[in-house]
């Protein structure tokens, strides 16, 4: 029964991968990539793209569940925690001020917004629901008003280019800029999947973890850190994309159990696979016109949400 | 007379919200010891225990482990030796059975790969915390006892020298509680590990503990084998006249609640 988990999610991602590609505004039939022109156009636009959405997938679904294992909630990921606001926002500024450098922008923004949640609860470790919640929706708020006051202050042109950016979505990239991505995140995916064992440990209470010699407090800081990098990193390439970090491990998590030596795993590959198909969907549904994926997203993740608290509670 | 295992020296802790919760203790536990640790609520056994336990930094006097002071031993190396039951420990996640009493087996590098000796340790901790059958339902669903004792074998599967247990009977019916005391009494006895938990159950205490530590408001007031420190003064005066203490000829001690 265990090792069947170890075999679906990979083999689903392959499937996306499989499929996916020739979707868009023009169906690609593989046979036409006989042509080296259409051989040229795949590889440059949709190839990349594919890239992006898998990775950006990935990213953002091992954030939340890794901030779900060390928060011991199942409703935090970087999109309710107000991470990935506050690297829009640090994204925003740096775009407004003309500066290249949104990577430093999103991730100083990043972590910005999880000091401010961490300090309502570093004094006593343990946050509710709603309390995260609130959290999340304050910082969430404060970041937009923000983000708002920089675009009626700044031009038409830049204000329309923000707006696009900030409802997230997966655009072809050059290989240089992917590869650096991948060489960010990828790093930091592997170290949470090693430290699987601990997330056990840790998401059962701070103190059971401590008995067991798991060093809370480095690791906290560690999983905080690893988690901002992570939103921040695909953040300023997608814009926010919503909900991909809640629902994924939801769904893995109901099949697999909290085992985070089977979740972790499983989640990457999922979360690679749902972004990717979401992506595709984005492109092809009303054809040859495009929709951000952070709609397709939140159109299947608010629903899916609701969905999960009614069908079961405390699935951690 | 071997060696003591912990040795406290006028040990205090202060907590930011409540003063000083443990003043001046001072303590050793040797192997084979099974020392129960009494006291009302807020008297500081928990976090006497979790000072033991390495959890809290920051507290004053000394504290030594086999003789080297608990701040200088590495977590996952003290893990080795000396296994902590929290009172809060919060399994609301979806693990196994099996997968929490595996955690145990976390300090010895079983993280990933699990060797034949780790499958029979727990196993074997399973089977003495009487939790079998609890293998592999999910703890979540289990009632609060049912869960105590997938716990409470988790603790055993670490195989430690010293087992440190905050209430472990909470929630336990009393049949598993009875059993609980029993395993941990030979365990002293026979492999001679230590052991120290805080309990409200002055009968269990009194059945199967070799010796009792009354703590109030943060001070020991009464360290003694239970026959001689449970009809004491210090009892009396701490539980007031809720309790009555029994001595039979053969020495052995029973405690009655007066209503």
């Amino acid at each position: 029964m265990k090792s069947d988990h170890r075999f679906w999610p990979p083999l689903l991602m392959v499937a996306v991968i499989a499929l996916t590609p020739w979707l868009g505004s023009e169906i690609v039939s593989p046979s036409a990539l006989a042509d080296p022109n259409e051989l040229s156009i795949f590889v440059t636009f949709r190839v990349p793209r594919l890239l992006l959405g898998l990775l950006a997938g990935a990213a953002l679904s091992i954030a939340g569940c890794l901030f779900q294992a060390v928060l011991r909630n199942p409703l935090a990921d970087p999109f309710t925690l107000g991470v990935s606001s506050g690297a829009a926002l640090g994204a925003v500024i740096v775009i407004f001020l003309d500066i290249a450098w949104i990577w430093t922008g999103s991730t100083l923004g990043a972590m910005a917004a999880l000091g401010l949640i961490a300090s309502m609860f570093i004094r006593q470790r343990r946050i509710s629901a709603t309390g995260l919640v609130l959290a999340g929706v304050s910082v969430n708020s404060v970041c937009a008003s923000f983000i708002i006051l920089l675009q009626s202050v700044s031009g038409f042109a830049k204000s329309f280019s923000v707006t696009t950016w900030l409802v997230g979505s997966v655009d072809s990239l050059a290989y240089s800029s992917l590869a650096f991505y991948a060489a960010v995140i990828v790093p930091l995916m592997l170290w949470i999947v090693w430290k699987a064992p601990d997330w056990d440990l840790l998401s059962m209470g701070d103190a059971w973890a401590a008995g067991r010699g798991v060093p809370v407090r480095t690791l906290l800081v560690q999983a905080c850190l690893a988690g901002s990098i992570l939103t921040a990193a695909t953040v300023s390439l997608t814009g926010p994309i919503g909900f991909v970090g809640l629902i994924v491990p939801h769904l893995v998590r109901h099949r697999t159990g909290a085992s985070h030596r089977v979740l972790i795993p499983a989640v990457l590959f999922c979360g690679a696979a749902f972004l990717a198909t979401c992506d595709a969907l984005a492109r092809t549904v009303l054809r040859p016109a495009e929709i951000p994926v952070g709609v397709i997203t939140a159109l299947i993740g608010g629903p899916g949400l609701i969905w999960i608290l009614r069908s079961e509670r405390s699935h951690l | 007379m071997t060696a003591a295992l912990y040795s406290l020296q006028s040990v205090r802790y202060c907590r930011a919200a409540a003063g000083e919760v443990v003043r001046e203790v001072s303590l050793s536990v040797a192997p084979g010891e099974f020392v129960a640790l009494c006291g009302l609520n807020g008297a500081g056994k928990s976090t006497l225990l979790e000072i033991m336990a390495g959890l809290l930094a920051g507290y004053g006097g000394a504290c030594k482990f086999d003789d080297r002071e608990l701040a200088r031993w590495n977590p996952r190396e003290l893990a080795r030796s000396v296994s902590f039951l929290p009172q809060s420990a919060e399994p609301a996640a979806r693990f196994t059975g099996i997968e929490v009493v595996r955690m145990g087996r976390y300090p010895f590098g079983a993280g990933w790969g699990e060797s034949e000796k780790d499958v029979r340790i727990c196993a074997e901790a399973m089977h003495l915390a009487g939790c079998e059958e609890l293998r592999d339902r999910f703890v979540n669903q289990l009632s609060g006892g049912e869960r105590q004792r997938v716990l409470f074998a988790a603790v055993l599967a670490q195989q430690p020298r010293v087992l440190l247990l905050d209430e472990p009977g909470t929630f336990v019916d009393l049949p598993h509680q009875i059993q609980m005391f029993r395993t941990l009494r030979q365990l002293c006895l026979e492999q001679n590990l230590a052991c120290v938990t805080a309990t409200h159950d002055l009968n269990l205490a009194a059945s199967f503990c070799t010796r009792i530590v009354l703590l109030d408001r943060g001070r020991v007031v009464v360290d003694a084998p239970p026959a001689e420190a449970l009809p004491g003064d210090a009892f009396r005066r701490v539980f007031g006249n809720h309790v009555r203490v029994e001595k039979s000829a053969e020495g052995s001690v029973r405690v009655h609640y007066e209503i």
